[in-house]
């Protein structure tokens, strides 16, 4: 049980939404670690400083060690909600086909630093749905 | 790789990011783009090589992560002359963009700049773009404001 806040944030099919959770939380949070939500035992940090690729649907995203250690340990208290985000991503995505679907994100409340992140989050996605509407625009490779 | 069974490959790739269009819009000339394209592919993949000494595999990419293969498989990028093309490549590994110079004036030579900047913190570049087709660049950076301020970051498929 996290508690907190769910967000359904409306994002483009084809882009990689977790690339783009990744490099906003790691300006934010760069001392950040992640974890696969279907990862069982001793909790294991991303290793690396590039961007990570979640395994599945769901994942965390913690400030720092730290914190996820104490996530492990405690759970839900107050004193660290604000440091992790939980991510579902969509079900089904389509890649050729370009539409709008969601990304869910749980965290603790939507202030100071958590929010910050959220909301630049959900602007980059915002982003993404309104190239929706981007033109073609002709190009110099060669027709026939 | 035969050039046969590397046609087949840039073909089934550029179907699966759904650019297969451009296949028919080069209609009979297919064959002879097809060979340009992966020409323009191994020129970038040898200077990435020289610069940074692990060869980049856009085919790989695919089942990598398809959703970044559609940016590199898109027309815009395909047009990219090597330097640009191997700042989207780093940056769709994961390097931010940290400065862009673009000077635009009708009639001339437009000169755009990019630096960037590892994970590990270092710079890199200036990456820069000469060429007319070089612009198409700036059209894939994802834009966020932070803090007031306009933050650009990854390289992102237009629809």
């Amino acid at each position: 049980m996290i508690g907190g806040t769910d967000l359904i944030c409306p994002v483009r099919s084809d882009i990689p939404i977790s690339d783009v959770i990744f490099r906003v939380v790691r300006r934010h949070w760069p001392r950040y670690v992640f974890q696969n939500a279907d990862e069982s035992g001793p909790f294991t940090p991303h290793a690396g400083p590039w961007l990570p690729r979640p395994s599945g649907r769901e994942f965390f995203v913690y400030r720092d060690e730290e914190s996820a250690r104490s996530w492990e340990e405690h759970g839900a208290i107050p004193e660290i909600l604000g440091t992790m985000l939980y991510v579902i991503l969509p079900a089904e995505r389509s890649l050729l086909v370009p539409v709008a679907t969601s990304v869910t994100l749980v965290c603790g409340e939507l202030t100071g630093e958590t929010g910050e992140v959220v909301q630049e989050i959900q602007g980059t996605f915002r982003d993404s749905i309104e190239s929706l509407s981007s033109c073609f625009v002709p190009f110099p490779l060669e027709a026939a | 790789m035969s050039d046969p069974a590397r046609r087949t490959l840039l073909t089934k790739a550029l179907e699966e990011t759904g650019s297969g269009w451009l296949l028919g819009y080069w209609g009979t000339n297919a064959e002879r783009m097809l060979d340009r394209v992966l020409a323009d592919l191994d020129a970038f993949a040898a200077e990435y090589e020289r610069r940074f000494r692990e060869k980049p595999e856009p085919f790989r990419l695919l089942s990598d992560d398809p959703y970044k293969a559609k940016a590199f498989f898109q027309a815009d990028t395909l047009q990219l002359s090597v330097d640009m093309r191997i700042m989207v490549w780093r940056i769709l590994l994961g390097c931010e963009i940290q400065e862009i110079a673009f000077h635009y004036r009708q009639g001339q030579e437009m000169d755009l700049s990019i630096l960037l900047r590892t994970p590990y913190g270092e710079g890199e570049g200036p990456y820069r773009g000469k060429q007319a087709a070089d612009f198409r660049v700036l059209r894939h950076f994802g834009a966020v404001e932070s803090n007031e301020r306009l933050v650009l970051q990854g390289y992102y498929a237009l629809k």
